[in-house]
């Protein structure tokens, strides 16, 4: 049996004591954290003790410092704009004492949440890639590919050197529409032979951005079917603008 | 010349490996091959948006090079060249081979009076973790991206030497996330091993496993420190280096070296 010393005594943070997500969209990596009550009760009492959570993919990591664990919010979001998405991402969430420097608690190589549930493989919802020969722009900066497996946004090549990513007049003015594209097409356009990938699209309008109300696409005809698209056009523009408030795009217009 | 960006098909990747394979067994190169093979256009594509590099330039280092490279690419691009999966399943894109076959006499080094040409994975990039930091273009390219905010002292460090040879120190650091994720770390391991004087910007015996303090041992402390203390900002820099143990004392200089550094 292999022994660790521990002289100063540092806890580990195991995975039932956390939980961190990960948002899925193209924006830059963004999740939301929660910690179990031991864990915020634990450390409430240490003085200055602060909760830091770090990313890391390849070599390439980033900081996040979320303040004193005992002021922390469960379910707050936290945003690493140095990566673009959260593939191969992995986490460390610690507690620190500024002060000494001293690790309090560790938990290292986190996988977010969700992402053992497919084989340990996290799957983008929406891959980005630059478009190729084939796929036909006609001078658009971007364009969605809509396949078996899930949309692609495709990028104009011509403008690489441009980061889509951090632009913000890109942010304000292509991120409300592809999302309302991609939903329009899985749950309009498609509605009643949804593409099997529109199930992860309606959990994240659901679960993240908090929108009940997606419509069933079963035995769609007559009145039944202009419900539906009635329906279905309202929980779409409801998605759309609770999206937009989220990653605050009123404020880049303003 | 200047000329218009290109990248080798799938295609040219095969007779790349081919020409490779025939210069090692012949135990010479083969010039107008060389020449040839970056301007076929049966195995080159145009890069699409006529970006165009000086193929006659000469490069007094790996900096030199990456700064050149990522003047006519642009950091953003450079940076998605890099993660692209390319022509064939773990080569990356094509335009990093093929730049190393446009100054393919700047990359192969001269060793006993023979050219040496340098594994596959030197012209190839590999998109495996462990290989892709062996590539003449890409990793030099990739290391100033990763550095640049380190200031000259980091980029020299890092890039310092010809074109042809790879540093020991750039290779231990850049397979390391211990340092590359962590700007203190970063920062100490310049602040260490980088000698502004030396030809090649480096302090003497750094990667001899012999000699104490050498940057094997830096990643076995800083494992160490990893397990209970924290540093990560490049101001926690200065408490890493004063905790050092006695082994590294002898590429502390006398001076403060953040006196000069973090203002």
């Amino acid at each position: 049996m292999p022994y660790r010393f521990n002289f100063t005594g540092r806890r580990t943070l195991r995975q039932s004591d956390f939980r961190l997500e990960v948002s899925e969209l193209l924006t830059p990596l963004n999740t939301t954290l929660s910690l179990t009550g031991d864990v915020l009760d634990g450390f409430a009492g240490v003085p200055g003790a602060r909760l830091v959570v770090e990313a890391y993919r390849h070599n390439e990591a980033q900081r996040r410092d979320l303040g004193p664990v005992a002021r922390f919010k469960n379910g707050s979001p936290v945003v690493f704009d140095r990566f673009s998405d959260g593939a191969h991402v992995l986490f460390r969430i610690k507690v620190v004492d500024p002060a000494t420097r001293r690790l309090l608690a560790l938990a290292p190589r986190i996988r977010p949440f969700g992402a053992k549930d497919r084989g340990g493989r996290r799957e983008k919802m929406l891959p980005v890639q630059f478009a190729g020969e084939n796929d036909r722009m006609g001078g658009q900066i971007w364009s969605i590919r809509f396949e078996l497996e899930h949309p692609t946004l495709l990028l104009d090549r011509s403008r690489a050197g441009f980061d889509y990513v951090n632009d913000p007049k890109f942010r304000l003015l292509a991120l409300p529409r592809i999302l309302r594209d991609i939903l329009l097409y899985a749950f309009v356009l498609q509605a009643g032979r949804r593409p099997k990938w529109a199930s992860s699209w309606q959990r994240f309008v659901e679960d993240r951005l908090g929108v009940d109300g997606c419509p069933d696409d079963e035995n769609l005809s007559g009145s039944v079917l202009e419900d539906y698209m009635d329906d279905a056009a309202k929980w779409i523009e409801e998605a759309v603008a609770v999206f937009s408030e989220q990653n605050k795009l009123g404020a880049i217009a303003r | 010349m200047k000329r218009t960006l290109r990248a080798f098909t799938a295609e040219g990747i095969g007779e790349l490996k081919a020409l490779l394979a025939i210069c090692r067994e012949e135990r010479k190169t083969f010039p107008e091959e060389f020449d040839r093979l970056s301007a076929d256009e049966r195995y080159t594509d145009p890069l699409g948006d006529g970006r165009e590099i000086d193929d006659e330039r000469k490069f007094s280092s790996r900096l030199d090079l990456a700064g050149y490279l990522l003047s006519v690419l642009g950091p953003s691009y450079a940076s998605a060249l890099l993660e692209s999966p390319g022509p064939v399943p773990g080569t990356g894109h094509g335009i990093w081979p093929w730049l190393s076959v446009v100054y393919w006499r700047q990359c192969i080094g001269r060793v006993a009076g023979r050219d040496r040409v340098g594994a596959e994975k030197r012209w190839i990039l590999k998109t495996d973790f462990r290989d892709r930091n062996y590539h003449y273009m890409a990793f030099p390219v990739s290391l100033h991206l990763s550095v640049a905010d380190f200031g000259p002292d980091a980029l020299e460090a890092f890039l310092g030497g010809p074109v042809s040879e790879n540093s020991a120190f750039s290779h231990e650091c850049a397979s390391r996330q211990e340092i590359m994720q962590n700007p203190a770390a970063l920062q100490t391991a310049v602040w260490l091993y980088h000698a502004k004087s030396a030809k090649k910007k480096l302090r003497r015996r750094i990667a001899s496993q012999k000699d104490p303090g050498n940057i094997r041992n830096f990643v076995r402390v800083l494992q160490q420190f990893g397990m209970t203390m924290d540093f990560f900002d490049r101001e926690d820099a200065k408490i890493l280096w004063t905790m050092l143990p006695k082994a590294f004392n002898r590429f502390k200089q006398k001076r403060i070296p953040w006196d000069e550094d973090l203002t």
